[in-house]
């Protein structure tokens, strides 16, 4: 399903513009608690998003 | 006359889906544990889980819509996404929303199968208490990601209201 699609490529496009918004604000030092919270959030859902990916492809793979 | 401009033409938009996609999951989240009953006739059961998954695949489009009108209104708003990073309210919407789409991912991941599994009952294959209770399960366990995406989406509505009217100018940071 074509929706199905564009939810994947929006997991894991999303999470990094959002990580290259905050690298762009300076070193951790100099980020605030709540950039860097948002920066490891980020990473977290694009790690959670490739496993969720490669979960449903490897799923409809074995079908 | 101030008020008929693109931005807020866009922010509008942005608080119509959010409505939409929050009205839209509540439907769903119903007519979802509404399977669980058996008193209901398995027709009427099959009827409902395939009426949720077309509601959801709405769900879904006004989802992925929502952040990248938000993109858009940020970028219209202040002609720069800075703003997105530097605002701390804005920076607590972000970090509430990364929340959100670890929750959306596993709702995704997991929703596949309930159509199947009614499917089952009703055709009489395997056992239908074990169909029964993977049913009721499959339901229990989709619905903690949905009640948690409910309330955060909830918090980050109350934190826009708050955060965008605190302070004179949102560009000069609101909290």
């Amino acid at each position: 399903m074509w929706i199905l699609k564009v939810f994947w490529v929006e997991m894991i496009l999303f999470p990094i513009i959002m990580l290259y918004f905050v690298f762009n604000s300076g070193a951790w030092a100099e980020r605030t608690l709540l950039q860097n919270a948002a920066m490891i959030m980020y990473s977290l859902v694009l790690i959670i998003a490739s496993g969720g990916y490669f979960y449903v492809w490897n799923k409809s793979r074995k079908k | 006359m101030e008020y008929l401009n693109l931005t807020n033409l866009v922010l509008w938009i942005h608080i119509l889906f959010v409505v939409v996609w929050l009205g839209s999951d509540f439907v769903v989240f119903s007519l979802s544990m509404s399977l669980k009953n058996r008193d209901l006739p398995i027709d009427v059961r099959l009827d409902r889980a395939k009426l949720a998954q077309k509601f959801d695949m709405w769900v879904t489009k006004v989802f992925l819509a929502t952040p990248l009108i938000g993109l858009s209104l940020a970028w219209l708003r202040w002609r720069s996404f800075e703003p997105l990073i530097t605002l701390p309210w804005m920076n607590l919407k972000l970090i509430l929303f990364s929340v959100i789409l670890i929750m959306a991912i596993l709702l995704i991941t997991g929703a596949a199968g309930t159509v199947g599994v009614l499917q089952d009952i009703k055709d009489g294959e395997g056992d239908e208490e074990e169909n029964e209770a993977i049913l009721k399960k499959r339901v229990k366990d989709l619905a903690y990601p949905a009640i948690t995406l409910h309330i955060l989406l909830s918090l980050i509505i109350i934190i826009a209201l708050v955060g965008s009217r605190m302070g004179t100018d949102m560009i000069e940071g609101g909290w």
